[in-house]
């Protein structure tokens, strides 16, 4: 917290329920815990939409929360360790609860109570996108050998991840791998095309690629067949 | 070879060829280690027997070999300069976000090396990930920017821990125009 801001950076974290902060920094001033600190204190309801973040799947509370908020000190790590004033909120599931579910702080002092909150909803998306690299690119299960080629293995499906994120951010990353994966299905569908009795082949070939410059949406100049010296062009997506 | 790596696989390596050159891996090669990655084949055995047009596994993990800690760091760079182009296009949708992943587990012939080992030359094994990532609000993407391997919890010496390390990496963004957008 201190090294983020001595450089000046807006954070939002989630506080451990077992600190003990100040309401005031002079040293006579005896440290609270934050339990105490919030359950005497008017909440404030809030609703959460689905756009934030993460949809609302607790039917029991609809997507209300309640909020307090307050701000207090909180000693740094170390012996020399300055104490740091933070916007701390508190999130309850009922409005009479005692315990809060989470604790949230932010240095910018002038946020809302909520604010700090709904930017942690946002560690979720990191989660989902370690899960996408895991199950779509196989990040981690590459067998090397030394310390360089386990670097690489690392590093190739987050450029990959971050090239399609990039580019098609909306499109969900494991539904354009499977549009690029389905190349390997081609091979067995021109056994189909080449025969001349059976044309369904030759129109699952077009379909494809038709559905992959829709996914992609990229406009790319030519998609090559894997065992396939064919090589088909399309135009550039409209 | 070429003409029958998938189209997309040729598109992400231009990005980058320019740095796998200079450490020695040329441009085909390049292409055929992304899109082994991009059609989810795990290992250099499997991708041979797939694509018949590879080269061998033993060119294969020499030059994979190649891939040193200079390479590792331009391409971050370049990387993350990528993506803060495109954030300070919309500098309000994006926040950043940190958090730790589980490392992979690696076969017994890996042999230590800076990152993956300690100062007894003992391979960190299991051994959480530190990864940066600027995450969009509106669509939700989440790109990973930085990574760097976290050191075990009783190998830590002082200025070795976790915390540090996101330090380190907080500066290394710093020196690329972050500007103060909310970080999580």
């Amino acid at each position: 917290m201190e090294a983020l801001s001595a450089r000046k950076i807006t954070f939002a974290i989630q506080l451990k329920s077992s600190r003990k902060p100040k309401l005031s920094p002079s040293p006579r001033h005896p440290k609270i815990k934050l339990v105490e600190i919030f359950s005497k204190m008017k909440r404030k309801s809030c609703r959460v939409t689905s756009r934030e973040s993460i949809p609302i799947v607790n039917n029991s509370v609809k997507g209300i929360r309640y909020v307090a908020g307050a701000k207090i000190w909180i000693a740094g790590s170390g012996k020399d360790a300055k104490q740091i004033q933070l916007n701390v909120s508190a999130v309850y599931n009922h409005h009479n609860e005692r315990n809060a579910f989470g604790y949230y702080a932010t240095n910018d002092l002038s946020a809302p109570n909520i604010w700090s909150w709904k930017m942690s909803r946002f560690r979720w998306n990191i989660e989902v996108g370690f899960r996408d690299l895991r199950q779509g690119l196989n990040w981690g299960k590459f067998e090397a050998k030394n310390p360089n080629s386990a670097n690489l293995s690392l590093m190739l499906p987050i450029l990959i991840q971050g090239y399609l994120k990039e580019n098609a951010p909306n499109q969900p990353l494991l539904g354009v791998l499977d549009a690029v994966r389905n190349i390997e299905n081609i091979a067995s569908m021109d056994y189909h095309a080449k025969n001349p009795n059976n044309s369904q082949g030759k129109v699952i070939k077009l379909r494809f690629f038709e559905h992959f410059r829709k996914t992609i949406g990229l406009g790319t100049a030519e998609i090559a067949i894997y065992g396939n010296n064919h090589v088909l062009p399309f135009k550039k997506a409209a | 070879m070429l003409c029958r790596i998938p189209g997309l696989a040729r598109l992400i390596a231009d990005r980058y060829q320019d740095i796998f050159r200079d450490a020695g891996i040329s441009y085909s090669m390049l292409c055929l280690f992304i899109a082994m990655t991009l059609c989810g084949i795990p290992s250099f055995a499997q991708l041979i027997l797939i694509a018949s047009f590879s080269p061998s596994r033993s060119t294969l993990s020499r030059n994979a070999a190649k891939f040193n800690e200079d390479t590792m760091n331009r391409t971050q760079r370049r990387l993350a300069s990528s993506v803060l182009a495109r954030v300070l296009s919309v500098p309000d949708d994006w926040i950043w976000v940190a958090d730790t992943t589980s490392n992979i587990k690696r076969t017994h012939c890996i042999k230590g090396g800076e990152n993956w080992a300690n100062s007894k030359n003992e391979i960190f094994y299991g051994q959480n990930l530190m990864v940066l990532c600027a995450v969009n609000k509106i669509t939700g993407a989440s790109i990973p920017i930085l990574w760097r391997p976290c050191v075990k919890k009783q190998d830590q010496t002082e200025g070795d821990n976790n915390h540090d390390l996101l330090i380190e990496m907080i500066d290394c963004i710093l020196s690329q125009n972050w500007q103060n957008y909310p970080f999580v």
